[in-house]
């Protein structure tokens, strides 16, 4: 179970990026070789990027992609360095749940309003949801983290090792959880 | 008081080790909640416009593009074609590796990516031929920082979204410094095996010259047909991007075939976790900048500065020392982020050329690639070759001596990085 919907992010994430790409070369293709295109397509590119990234917040905290500075924590003794991991993911759920008070309610505000996207015929309060869907599962993925950290699994808020990082996407040593790219 | 609690949230929040995106953002939004008018709503609709930005929409599309051709193939034919070219010098094997670096930086915006696949094949064999590791760690970790300055380049489509500034004239901004840092690390690389008596390899015929040439040309023509494409009005520099990462795809399934179409759902998600990365941090930091315009912060420091009569060249030095020391701490994208609409607005007024300032930027942030506490190309070459961090530094040093005097180069002779651009788009 716990399989398939880390799969179904990634594929939904994978299929994004690649319509993006595809709709912006055609466009490219259809005013450069037909002068024509599609009138839509600007403001397509704009809500999937929208989607993209606000989907792939929670991904990020899973993966552990999220880059930051522990030079500071790594010098704390453990005990002292789980009570401040505990504050900074209690920080981080902060942030979270202002955002999705936030985005709640600008939706609820263009629920009144009751527009439709300027080319695409289709409310733009719904359009919109990625922002709340999005900033709710960062909420979720960061109280996981949180209850690791709480529970001693994790020494800390889980940041990125861009390095790692940085040398896995070139030599195609596999991730964890197996979202490496392989070579 | 609004900027001091601004600034020392953020300072601490960073230290604790909250993410850089989420350090700023809940430092913003602190600060808005205290002290500026603004309700939530229409902070997430400033999150949200982020990615309204078409110059911003790049971003994923040279992700994907570089992740495509940042195999080890594509490094492989590089370096090949890089050895039988100039292999030949004194300090041969060394020389071709920065040439190499300059060749991928041209496919790749990234500069650990560049290290990584560089070095992971040259510095090995650089020692087996007898040059010490350390020499060999010290010339890849500096040349690795070209991939920011060789265009294309991420750090250069955040400045340009920041500044309002336009990506293509960044982007040929940044062809002549490339090449000249370059050369001027292979001279000195030169010097040194002069002195030093370092092995030559054997002088490549041209035959084998213009067959490695083939074979690395296909990863290649990706710059031209950005550079080309920018420069003819064929499309923006976002689709130039979009159009890249698609000629990537067909470059390395179809003709390198160091792709399995199967493998092609792992770079799109790989790619995809990068982009959310950077733009997260991209994003609260437009919130950051936010915040500070709308506490007239930049217009005041502006101001500030003016009044003391400070010239431009004083005025670069106080840049440059500010961006420096930023360097070592953050990451690229978000400096630029966080200090551009501070430092812009009294650029202006001084007449310093934007793109110029663009360009002295990307060099700093180079520069902070490769000092400690937080040089990723450090890291990452630490990681490759099993070196121990600190002697990693220590390799490092003589050549980010070169750097620095490049800096210094670039910061006042502006037309190094606007020669090109005003001579293709016209003087601004």
């Amino acid at each position: 179970m716990r399989a398939m919907v880390h799969r179904l992010e990634e594929g939904l994430l994978a299929f994004i990026l690649a319509v993006m790409t595809i709709l912006t070369f055609v466009q490219v293709v259809l005013r450069y070789g037909f002068n024509t295109g599609f009138l839509w397509a600007l403001e397509a590119d704009f809500y999937l990027f929208a989607w993209l990234v606000l989907l792939g917040l929670s991904y990020g905290v899973r993966t552990r992609a999220h880059i930051g500075i522990d030079a500071a924590v790594t010098l704390l003794p453990p005990r002292a360095r789980r009570v401040v991991g505990i504050v900074v993911v209690a920080l981080a759920l902060l942030y979270a749940g202002l955002m999705f008070y936030g985005s709640w309610n600008y939706i609820e505000r263009l629920q009144i309003l009751d527009v439709e996207g300027e080319d695409i015929p289709v409310r733009r309060w719904i359009l919109s949801l990625c922002l709340p869907i999005g900033f709710g599962l960062l909420f979720v993925r960061l109280m996981q983290m949180g209850w690791r950290v709480a529970t001693g699994r994790s020494q800390g808020y889980e940041l990125a090792d861009e390095a790692r990082d940085a040398i896995r996407d070139v030599t195609g040593d596999g991730h964890p959880d197996g979202t490496g790219v392989a070579r | 008081m609004t900027t001091a609690f601004l600034f020392v949230t953020l300072f601490v929040l960073l230290t604790l080790g909250l993410p850089i995106a989420m350090a700023l953002g809940l430092a913003s939004l602190m600060t808005i909640l205290l002290f500026q008018p603004d309700s939530l709503a229409s902070l997430s609709l400033k999150f949200f416009q982020t990615m309204e930005q078409f110059t911003l929409l790049a971003i994923p599309f040279f992700i994907l593009a570089g992740n495509f051709l940042t195999t080890g193939g594509v490094a492989k034919r590089m370096i090949n074609f890089a050895v039988a070219a100039v292999g030949h010098l004194p300090g041969g094997l060394a020389i071709a590796s920065v040439l190499a670096c300059m060749l991928f930086a041209a496919v790749s915006g990234s500069s650990p990516a560049t290290v990584v696949a560089i070095g992971s094949i040259v510095i090995a064999g650089m020692v087996r031929v007898g040059y010490s590791q350390a020499f060999a760690t010290g010339v890849i970790v500096n040349a690795g920082t070209l991939g920011i300055l060789i265009p294309p380049s991420i750090v250069m489509v955040v400045y340009a979204a920041a500044t309002e500034t336009s990506v293509g004239r960044l982007f040929m901004a940044g062809v002549i410094p490339g090449i000249l840092l370059g050369s001027a690390l292979m001279v000195a690389i030169y010097v040194a095996a002069r002195i030093k008596n370092l092995p030559r390899q054997p002088r490549a015929s041209w035959t084998e010259r213009l067959v490695s040439f083939r074979d690395a040309m296909w990863g290649l023509l990706l710059i031209f047909i950005v550079m080309g494409g920018i420069y003819g009005g064929v499309f923006t520099p976002t689709e130039a991007a979009a159009v890249a990462a698609v000629y990537a795809f067909v470059a390395a399934v179809f003709i390198y075939r160091d792709l399995k179409l199967t493998d092609v759902p792992r770079v799109l998600t790989e790619s995809a976790r990068v982009t959310v990365m950077l733009m997260f941090i991209i994003a609260n930091a437009f919130l950051f900048a936010h915040v500070l315009t709308t506490a007239q912060i930049p217009q005041a420091i502006a101001r500030t500065l003016i009044e003391a009569q400070l010239a431009p060249w004083q005025f670069l030095v106080i840049v440059n020392i500010i961006l420096l020391i930023a360097g070592n701490f953050m990451e690229p994208s978000a400096i630029i982020l966080i200090l551009a609409p501070i430092i812009f607005p009294t650029a202006v007024q001084l007449g310093i050329d934007p793109i110029h300032l663009g360009i002295i930027m990307v060099v700093n942030m180079e520069i902070g690639m490769v000092t400690p506490p937080v040089g990723l190309n450090l890291f990452v070459a630490s990681g490759i070759t099993g070196m121990p961090l600190l002697d990693v530094v220590r390799a490092a040093v003589p050549w980010l001596m070169v750097l620095l005097a490049f800096l210094l180069v670039v910061t006042y002779v502006p037309a190094i990085s606007l020669f090109l651009p005003d001579l293709l788009f016209g003087a601004q």
